[in-house]
């Protein structure tokens, strides 16, 4: 990225921040999403472990830690608009204007959409502490500062990640009608470990989807964030991440350039 | 009694007319058809993998085991399928008519409007889900060996129905507060939240104000759970008494809020 790419990354950043603060009903509304995934894995698990110690090497605690880090990440993750809009920016014929913004799209939208998770992981970590205190009275386990700082870096690039996938998804709206964006929400979910750990799912199960991104922007931090992984597993994990964000990241830019010239709409 | 006749008659004829026109509509616009099929089929094909996953690992939650829990999955998305087919796209635009005054349309013509509402938007391409859903209790019997009785089917399919209804009241409700309010997207977001925690947890897992909550003022604890005790044989009478009064009680009071809704209606035309 040159600089002036980069100045005007964070310029585009800085006023989506800022517009955010328009959408405080959308802002408490994925406060509360963060509370309620926590609310269900207190009353589930809570009966599960009525009557054990640990499930699949979780104990009640660790398991309740994990779902309130991992509700936090999930927050943060506003990528699934970047496909939509996209999608029906082309289809309505409106999506001229990102052609001809100083600006290549694939970087405003994904400066745009971190800006934007900026905001909201003000008052997604506020929920996250709140869920904490309510269900999670012991606090977060203690962990390793190098597994922190692994989990740090793959949030990061985890963010990145998925606005270069949904950039990539919505662009093929240019060739495809429908996309199927309806279908890939509760997937992501589950493959990122946000319905449940993935260490209970089978061996094989776990090993098809480590070869994918999903896991490491949100499975793989939170259990480093709660002690339940090394820093040596989150360390493979970051390099998966980064191979998958750079491999994305190109994917998207092709597509656009090959795709861009079956445009149709408002002014061309 | 020939006049209540008639009148379920002529309703019945109006409800097939709604449904001949939407799907010659369909035919015209034939692509995403099944687009809400792959949808909710994903969703609860994820919920499966979910509970697949727990039990793994442990035989029981609580006293529920994995035939109890397929039985609860695949009863919740029965009644969504229902409602996605019958009356869900319906319904929904019910908020955006009253903003709109497009409800003025509905009124002015012959016949309920909410009847009309309700039936005009029947998406047939949702009901491959009701199949899917049927094989999923299925699934839960033949893994828990229960014995299924024609009158226990019976019972259940009675039930779920009857659960469908007490689904659609709880939508028609909040989509009657625009005629009160400006905004209502709070609502629907929160609808959307409280479905998506009740389509994973049974009720009976519900304790103190929760259970309160979603027993007795947004009954989603009810839905799924009570077909699925029915049938697995957990349900005992006063859990049944409950089931069939919430839904008696939220039928009329749908019914009287609605009416109350429309005086409340400030017209595009007035």
């Amino acid at each position: 990225m040159t600089e002036h790419a980069f100045f005007r990354a964070a310029a585009i950043a800085r006023v989506s921040f800022k517009a955010q603060i328009v959408y405080r009903f959308d802002v408490s509304m994925t406060a509360l999403a963060t509370i309620t995934r926590v609310l269900f894995a207190w009353i589930l698990w809570g009966v599960i472990f009525s009557t054990r110690e640990t499930v699949g090497g979780f104990t009640h605690h660790a398991m309740l830690s994990y779902y309130v880090v991992s509700s936090f990440l999930a927050s943060l993750d506003m990528s699934k608009g970047i496909a939509f809009e996209i999608s029906d920016r082309i289809k309505g014929g409106t999506f001229s204007r990102f052609m001809v913004i100083p600006s290549h799209p694939q970087l405003y939208f994904t400066s745009q959409t971190l800006g934007a998770a900026g905001y909201y992981a003000i008052f997604a970590a506020l929920a996250a502490s709140a869920s904490a205190a309510m269900f999670l009275r012991a606090g977060l386990p203690a962990t390793d500062p190098a597994a922190v700082v692994c989990a740090l870096a793959m949030i990061a690039m985890g963010l990145v990640c998925m606005c270069e996938y949904q950039f990539l998804i919505g662009i093929l709206s240019f060739k495809f009608q429908d996309v199927g964006l309806h279908l890939q929400g509760n997937l992501i979910d589950f493959s990122t470990g946000v319905m449940i750990p993935l260490s209970l799912l089978p061996r094989g199960v776990q090993t098809a989807l480590g070869a994918l991104p999903f896991p490491y922007v949100t499975y793989v931090p939170a259990m480093l964030m709660t002690g339940q992984s090394s820093a040596a597993d989150g360390w493979r994990g970051l390099c998966v991440l980064v191979f998958w964000t750079l491999a994305l990241l190109l994917l998207g830019r092709f597509a656009y350039t090959r795709l861009r010239t079956r445009y149709d709409g408002v002014g061309i | 009694m020939s006049h209540t006749l008639n009148r379920i008659k002529l309703n019945l004829r109006f409800i097939a007319l709604l449904t001949r026109l939407r799907l010659s509509h369909m035919m015209a616009f034939r692509l995403g058809f099944f687009e809400a099929f792959f949808a909710d089929g994903v969703l609860f094909a994820m919920q499966l993998a979910v509970f697949q996953a727990i039990y793994g690992q442990v035989d029981m939650i609580g006293d529920w085991t994995r035939g109890r829990m397929l039985i609860f999955i695949g009863t919740f998305s029965m009644i969504n399928a229902l409602n996605m087919t019958i009356y869900f796209f319906g319904v929904l635009r019910i908020p955006h008519l009253i903003r709109e005054g497009g409800l003025d349309h509905y009124l002015a013509k012959p016949g309920s409007a909410l009847l009309r509402l309700t039936f005009e938007r029947v998406d047939p391409g949702s009901a491959p889900l009701i199949l899917l859903s049927a094989a999923i209790v299925g699934w839960g019997v033949s893994v828990d060996g229960l014995a299924v009785t024609i009158p226990l089917a019976l019972g259940y399919a009675a039930l779920t129905a009857l659960m469908t209804l007490l689904y659609y009241d709880m939508e028609v409700i909040l989509r009657t507060l625009p005629f009160f309010f400006i905004s209502t997207a709070a609502v629907d977001r929160l609808e959307g939240e409280l479905l998506t925690l009740n389509f994973k947890i049974p009720g009976v897992f519900y304790k103190g104000a929760l259970k309160f909550v979603f027993y007795f003022v947004l009954p989603y604890g009810i839905m799924a759970t009570a077909p699925a005790q029915l049938l697995s044989g957990a349900l005992g009478g006063a859990g049944l008494a409950q089931a069939v009064c919430a839904a008696v009680a939220f039928t009329a009071f749908t019914i009287w809020f609605w009416r109350l809704g429309l005086r409340h209606y400030k017209s595009a035309s007035s």
